[in-house]
């Protein structure tokens, strides 16, 4: 672990930042230069472009190219000419997303300068960041978001692939390559596990390949804990005891008093408990520790059996599902398939929205049906298409709903049950918005049973008689949080801190800070629209070898963040992961020969200028409609450096 | 009508206008916000675009700005103040029990510092040049300038986290579950976590009322009504009391001001010490953008100032008749 700090890290990374804008600056204004678009005024030098070949390659989406969308609304607009001096790169982050967002910013920054380009940061409200996106796609030609450890980002790896499709319209970095959306579409239409695993595996290599987005580091999740009230943390990836996603880290935790009750600080609020037909992120966590799944995510971010025992594909588009025995809802009423069909059918008619993403392709007529009443009962689903993700999303981010409350209801996207009656491992005992939300622990669940915490949770299943409650109060703020758990007001804080928060809290004789590994890396966009990004050329110098992720993490996260072989998505602790990808490295003279042999040139000043004569015909090839993911060789283009 | 009513009938339709305008700014200025309150949806959950469309349908978003405007025109006309968008909830149901626990909160702090300042003031203002009115004015400007969550940090920071004899947020200990108003507001709980937030809007309010009423006797100790009394043989007290009496006016006038501009609560002192009153509400909307639940909030918080300015000039309308009448008149 380094002992720089944080103020020295962000001098480091903001003064090599600066000093490449700056240097670029002075070029500036040594050169008024010839750029036309009034932007930056890059200088353009001898043009002896190949009759016919065009003179400019503008921003485009891949849709314009192909007939036509939204022609003059786009997010951000460059223009390529030969021998140009290369714009400026703003790269955009919201800062509300975490303290350390900024510094990531400048690294990103820093690696455009290191190659010439004028790189500089953007601070936006998220809101303001994802707004447009639709519409115009990306704002600015990167784009960073630190993405949550959403369950459903380690259920399936779709939740990552199914937005890198040619067409598809949350496709915000419009990147598109027909290989890779045949992959995705194959994968998503394999049920044989092990095909898939390999069609993914295809996908990631693909992805790193053509460098579509970047993937700098998986921050780690600090949860600091109090130790004098209870023992048995388990680091549950993605979570820690930070966030509400999983079960299994209150399910090891031992009172080391006589309180039995676990409190939770949280500066979050819930809106309503019925988040299916709602938008409330924090209701879709909290509500779902009462109502189960069919599936669950397990210790090891596996799929795990929960009110289903299995699951089986009988043909392409047909799931039989066996239903576990003697499960009781929490007032007593058996638990049985007719539970499982209400609660679907009820799903589609008026659309759960928080819930309808992973069960769009049902059979609208008959989309369940019960086989049998015998055990727990057995129940087909009938999909209209083929739906890989449907075992291992479907059916795991979607809750069942007891029929026996909710079948009056006039409207079920209206009615608000009193009290939820759910099957879960803890039940509902009282809420009051923006204050508390106290639940009581079921016994009756199969999660409390030893032999069952044993075999899921190995090394970490702890003996004892656990907790009997689990409160969650509202502080206000993070630091009346950290105040109350070094006070031992409190016992963890449902939010994720910053590396110097939970140091904080830490200091404290009390509090442990508990480590666990996160499955969802902080993410770098593209906009592939952009004439630059679409020379991969430029990408992989760019993506791959320009970033110093390394000394960011050092420096900045003080080693708290596992940086990941390459671009790739899926993180190393997931079933989905391969290791077979390019891998990323920090090595700019790399990156420069690259752009050199791609026909880039600089300037005496270090600029960075676009392809000029025969050089500029080729990247013209390279930019075009079907060639953005191929490489100068493939295209057999000569080496211009 | 006389020269009263035609003021009371002007100062009214003032208030309409106010209203009226207080409306249309708060509309405007959150459409004019970036994103809307659906914006994040796009990369923290699977939906669609599509399916994000169907849901800001849902509550009309999509619909024109103007039909927007006159919705909610039309439900706060008809007190119902919209939907919460996060909560599928009249407005008003998540508003009423926070509007509770911020008035439980200042309008005793603000009875209380009105009554113990304004007769601190009085006695230091009789008390001219004495020690107590030289640290009365310290103390009291000290508290009206500091911002009130620096107040609040100091005091958390003493009482709670350096000798530990205060909560460190909240209305009620987190293992307490009160069910009855009884126990969530006049439990030992309850006053245990009361103190710090109780004190720190009374030290924050005091100044002003200290510095009126003190202003207000002193001014009046030379007036020729005093001197006669003095001359009838009435004691210092009595004298003080009669002086105080006639400085109340712009105290009960600034009471009124204050009482409307409390309901929008102390939002920083709701923040800092965890109080789940309507100011911390406001906050938590604005950041999801809750559109009908921030408007009812400002609006209920606007109408309150405009309405309270409305009494406090009727109150000095009727008791001071230059003001209702018009110097011109005069």
């Amino acid at each position: 672990m380094t002992n720089i700090n944080r103020r020295r890290a962000l001098q480091l990374v903001g003064s090599s930042g600066l000093a490449g804008i700056a240097g670029c600056n002075g070029l500036l204004s040594g050169n008024p230069g010839s750029g036309d678009d009034g932007s930056d005024g890059g200088t353009t030098t001898s043009s002896e472009v190949p009759p016919g070949t065009p003179t400019e390659v503008e921003t485009q989406y891949y849709h314009q190219w192909e007939g036509g969308r939204n022609e003059n609304d786009m997010g951000y607009k460059m223009t390529a000419e030969p021998g140009k001096a290369v714009e400026e790169m703003p790269c955009e982050f919201s800062p509300e997303q975490g303290s350390w967002l900024k510094e990531h910013a400048l690294m990103l920054a820093k690696g455009f300068n290191e190659l010439g380009v004028p790189g500089t940061t953007v601070s936006n409200p998220f809101s303001k960041l994802v707004d447009g996106w639709v519409q115009k796609g990306l704002n600015y030609p990167v784009v960073m978001i630190a993405l949550n450890a959403n369950p459903q980002r380690a259920a399936d790896p779709h939740a990552f692939f199914g937005r890198v499709k040619c067409g598809s319209s949350n496709n915000f970095q419009n990147y598109c390559n027909p290989e890779m959306t045949e992959l995705v579409d194959r994968q998503l239409q394999e049920n044989d596990p092990e095909r898939r695993q390999d069609l993914i595996a295809q996908c990631q290599k693909l992805y790193v390949e053509d460098e579509s987005q970047g993937w700098t580091f998986f921050p780690e999740i600090l949860s600091p804990v109090n130790t004098d009230a209870f023992s048995g943390y388990f680091p549950m990836p993605g979570a820690g005891m930070s966030e509400d996603y999983f079960p299994w880290g209150f399910l090891t935790i031992q009172p080391e008093t006589d309180r039995t009750t676990f409190i939770k600080g949280t500066t979050r609020q819930m809106d309503r408990p019925n988040f299916m037909w709602g938008t409330s992120g924090l209701a879709a966590t909290w509500m779902r520790i009462i109502w189960d799944g069919l599936f669950d995510i397990g210790p090891n971010l596996d799929i795990v059996p929960a009110l289903a025992t299995s699951a089986e594909f009988v043909d392409e588009t047909t799931v039989e599902v066996e239903l576990r025995d003697d499960v009781t809802w929490h007032d007593g009423e058996p638990f049985g398939p007719d539970d499982v069909v209400w609660t679907t059918e009820t799903f589609m008619n008026p659309a759960a929205p928080n819930v309808a993403a992973y069960w769009e392709s049902f059979e609208e007529e008959t989309p369940v049906e019960v086989l049998s009443t015998a055990g727990g009962g057995t129940v087909r689903f009938n999909l209209k298409t083929p739906d890989a993700r449907f075992p291992t999303q479907g059916m795991v981010r979607s809750v069942i709903l007891p029929k026996h409350q909710w079948q009056d209801a006039d409207n079920p996207s209206e009615f608000e049950p009193d009290p939820p009656i759910g099957t879960g491992f803890l039940s509902w005992n009282t809420w009051q918005p923006g204050e508390r939300f106290e639940l009581d622990v079921y016994e009756d669940h199969w999660l409390w049973d030893d032999e069952v915490q044993k075999e899921y949770l190995g090394e970490y299943y702890t003996e004892g008689d656990g907790i009997d409650k689990v409160v969650w109060v509202n502080t206000g703020n993070i630091d009346s949080s950290i105040g109350a758990l070094k006070q031992g007001d409190i016992d963890a804080i449902s939010s994720l801190l910053s590396v110097s928060q939970a140091q904080q809290a830490a200091e404290a004789s009390n509090v442990e800070l508990l480590q666990a590994k996160s499955f969802v890396a902080v993410t770098a966009g593209v906009d592939h629209t952009i004439p630059l990004i679409r020379d991969k050329e430029f990408r992989i110098a760019y993506m791959r070898y320009s970033w110093n992720v390394e000394e960011f993490v050092q420096n900045v996260m003080q080693g708290y963040g596992t940086i990941p072989k390459s671009n790739n998505p899926i993180a190393e602790n997931s079933p989905w992961y391969t290791d077979d990808t390019i891998p990323r490295e920090y090595n700019i003279e790399k990156g420069r020969s690259l752009l050199r042999k791609a026909g880039y040139t600089w300037d005496n000043q270090g600029r960075l200028h676009y392809p000029d004569g025969e050089a500029w015909a080729a990247f013209v090839e390279r930019t075009k409609p079907g060639n953005t993911n191929r490489r100068r060789t493939e295209l057999g283009q000569k080496d211009f450096s | 009508m006389n020269d009263f009513q035609r003021f009371l009938l002007k100062r009214a339709a003032v208030t309409v206008v106010l209203a009226v305008a207080a409306v249309t700014v708060i509309f405007v200025i959150l459409r004019a916000a970036p994103g809307t309150p659906y914006s994040r949806l796009l990369v923290s959950t699977q939906l669609e675009p599509e399916q994000v469309a169907a849901l800001k349908s849902q509550y009309g978003l999509d619909e024109p700005l103007y039909v927007q405007y006159f919705d909610y025109v039309r439900s706060l006309l008809t007190l119902q103040l919209g939907v919460s968008i996060k909560t599928g909830n009249p407005v008003w149901e998540t508003l009423k029990p926070k509007l509770i626990n911020s008035l439980i909160l200042l309008v005793p702090a603000l009875l209380t510092t009105a009554v113990l300042s304004s007769l601190l003031g009085m006695y230091i203002g009789w008390k001219r040049g004495s020690l107590l009115e030289r640290v009365s004015i310290f103390l009291g400007t000290t508290f009206r300038s500091t911002p009130i969550f620096i107040t609040g940090i100091a005091l958390l920071m003493i009482f709670a986290y350096g000798l530990g004899w205060f909560p460190v947020f909240g209305m009620h200990d987190p293992v307490a579950s009160p069910e009855t108003w009884q126990e969530r507001y006049l439990s030992l709980d309850f006053l245990h976590h009361y103190v710090l937030p109780f004190t720190t809007a009374t030290l924050v309010y005091s100044g002003d009322f200290l510095m009126l009423a003190r202003n207000g006797v002193v001014e009046k100790r030379g007036a020729s009504f005093l001197r006669l009394h003095r001359a009838k043989g009435l004691s210092e007290t009595e004298q003080l009391l009669r002086a105080g009496r006639n400085s109340m006016l712009p105290l009960v006038t600034y009471f009124a001001v204050r009482m409307g501009m409390i309901v929008k609560g102390l939002v920083l002192l709701e923040v800092v010490f965890a109080w789940p009153g309507i100011g911390r509400q406001l906050i938590l909307s604005i950041v999801q953008q809750d559109y009908p639940v921030v408007q009812g909030v400002v609006f209920v918080m606007a109408l309150s100032v405009i309405l309270s300015n409305l009494l406090a000039d009727i109150i000095y309308g009727y008791f001071d008749p230059t003001v209702s009448v018009g110097v011109e008149s005069l």
